[in-house]
């Protein structure tokens, strides 16, 4: 992969399994380290009683094998999910309130969105390296914010 | 019987606005409501048949948009400026006034400029001409706006190029900073530059940027090639700058480390003599702390999958 071009076409092109975290750290930046300063998404408060039983599951997923992973770890982490808003721009749908939503039968956006699919395999990879839903919400603020 | 007065803009050439007292009749207002949807038409729906025609273009820098919207009079083998545009007139181009929308704060030759909509006007002189940007954007070619501290008011110097007929706005050049906007009628040319505010500074803090320079170890996965190579970090001139052994294209052989915050960066291709290519989103150097010192990164992809993972050798 020696041409800048054939580089690209692989960034665009990557496998979307996921693979886990080879370094798995619970710190963060602990003095906040922020980036520049950029218009953050707003983050719902999580539900109280929320639970990931309409995340889609492995059977509605059979023609998207791959994604099954992340739909089963989005429906693991429901107080997380549901306590992010989503970058991807379709938090302007009044009936998407969360990141959950995005994974969701109801909308079934991450079936067909890389960011959301991106955000949702960030999410679960914080989460299981230890990280609050506040640092998680700071990384993806970062990361697509 | 409906009475009502209205003010309507003249056609082309004629000069002023004027007020009408127009009586219409029931059937008056069905037939003009008629005449009305029959003739509606993207942009000035007038009767006039256009002479200069409604034309546009937009560019996009860092997030930051720019459209122009105006008339396009052709040239038509007449003198233009210093004789159909005298000297010292306050000119926009044909018909409605030419528009700039910026959805973004921006600076215009230097000069800052809030985000909004705005009728460009020149008024025109043989050496310099004063560039004037008016927060009224709907008006008249015949109507200059009168000065006011509410506009942007800046001298710019007209050249000749290449011979244009029909008056053109473009954006010869586009940097990751800002672009070029330039006016070609005739053989003149003018036009200013506008810059935005970068939404990630290459500049990088130095009390962030001492947590990650150093030297590591990058075992890259089977998507760069399954190896293990050198991967360095400097801070120079107030920029992180990574040299990356065996990259995967010349321009990331050096990149700059753009900060996102959180430990995260995103790699700018840059030229041997330093100049930014392009910065690619796509691909993620995730440091990793410890007492707020990195001891190594990993290197994700636009989908969150692991290419990479370093380690701190010193």
């Amino acid at each position: 992969m020696e041409s800048r071009r054939g580089f690209l076409r692989a960034l665009g092109g990557a496998a979307l399994a996921l693979v886990g975290s080879v370094v798995g750290v619970a710190a963060d930046w602990r003095d906040a380290e922020r980036g520049p300063a950029r218009k953050a998404t707003t983050h719902p408060d999580p539900r109280p009683d929320v639970d990931g039983s309409n995340v889609l599951t492995a059977a509605d997923l059979s023609g998207n094998p791959d994604l099954i992973p992340l739909f089963e770890g989005i429906a693991k982490i429901p107080q997380i999910a549901d306590g992010i808003g989503c970058a991807c721009g379709c938090a302007s749908d009044p009936n998407i309130r969360s990141l959950l939503t995005c994974f969701e039968k109801s909308s079934r956006m991450a079936l067909f969105c890389e960011i959301c699919q991106a955000e949702g395999r960030m999410a679960v990879r914080l989460h299981d390296n230890g990280r609050t839903l506040d640092q998680i919400r700071a990384a993806l603020d970062a990361r697509f914010g | 019987m409906i009475s009502r007065r209205r003010t309507t803009p003249l056609p082309r050439l004629t000069g002023g606005t004027r007020t009408n007292t127009v009586r219409i009749t029931r059937a008056g207002l069905l037939l003009t409501g008629a005449v009305a949807l029959f003739a509606l038409v993207p942009g000035d729906a007038t009767a006039q048949i256009r002479a200069s025609e409604r034309g546009g273009v937009f560019q996009t820098v860092d997030g930051t948009t720019f459209r122009i919207e105006y008339s396009r009079p052709q040239a038509r083998e007449r003198e233009l400026f210093g004789d159909i545009v005298p000297w010292g007139k306050v000119w926009t181009g044909a018909n409605w006034a030419t528009t700039l929308e910026l959805d973004k704060d921006v600076t215009i030759n230097g000069n800052r400029l809030a985000a909004g909509k705005y009728s460009v006007w020149f008024e025109v002189q043989p050496e310099q001409w004063t560039a004037i940007l008016d927060p009224e954007p709907r008006l008249f070619h015949i109507m200059p706006p009168a000065p006011s501290d509410d506009q942007l008011r800046f001298e710019v110097r007209p050249a000749s190029g290449a011979y244009v007929e029909v008056l053109t706005w473009t954006f010869p050049e586009v940097t990751h900073t800002g672009a070029r906007l330039q006016l070609a009628w005739g053989a003149t040319t003018v036009g200013f530059d506008i810059g935005v505010q970068p939404s990630r500074p290459l500049a990088t803090p130095p009390e962030i940027a001492e947590r990650h320079t150093g030297e590591y170890r990058l075992e890259l996965g089977p998507q760069l090639g399954d190896r293990e190579v050198s991967f360095d970090v400097r801070y120079e001139d107030g920029k992180l700058i990574a040299k990356w052994e065996s990259s995967p294209n010349p321009l990331l052989a050096e990149p700059y480390l753009i900060h996102l915050g959180e430990g995260m960066f995103v790699p700018g291709e840059r030229t041997e003599d330093g100049e930014l290519v392009d910065v690619l989103m796509e691909l993620i150097f995730e440091f990793t702390p410890l007492d707020g010192r990195s001891t190594g990164f990993e290197l994700r992809a636009l989908d969150d999958e692991l290419w990479g993972t370093a380690t701190r050798i010193r």
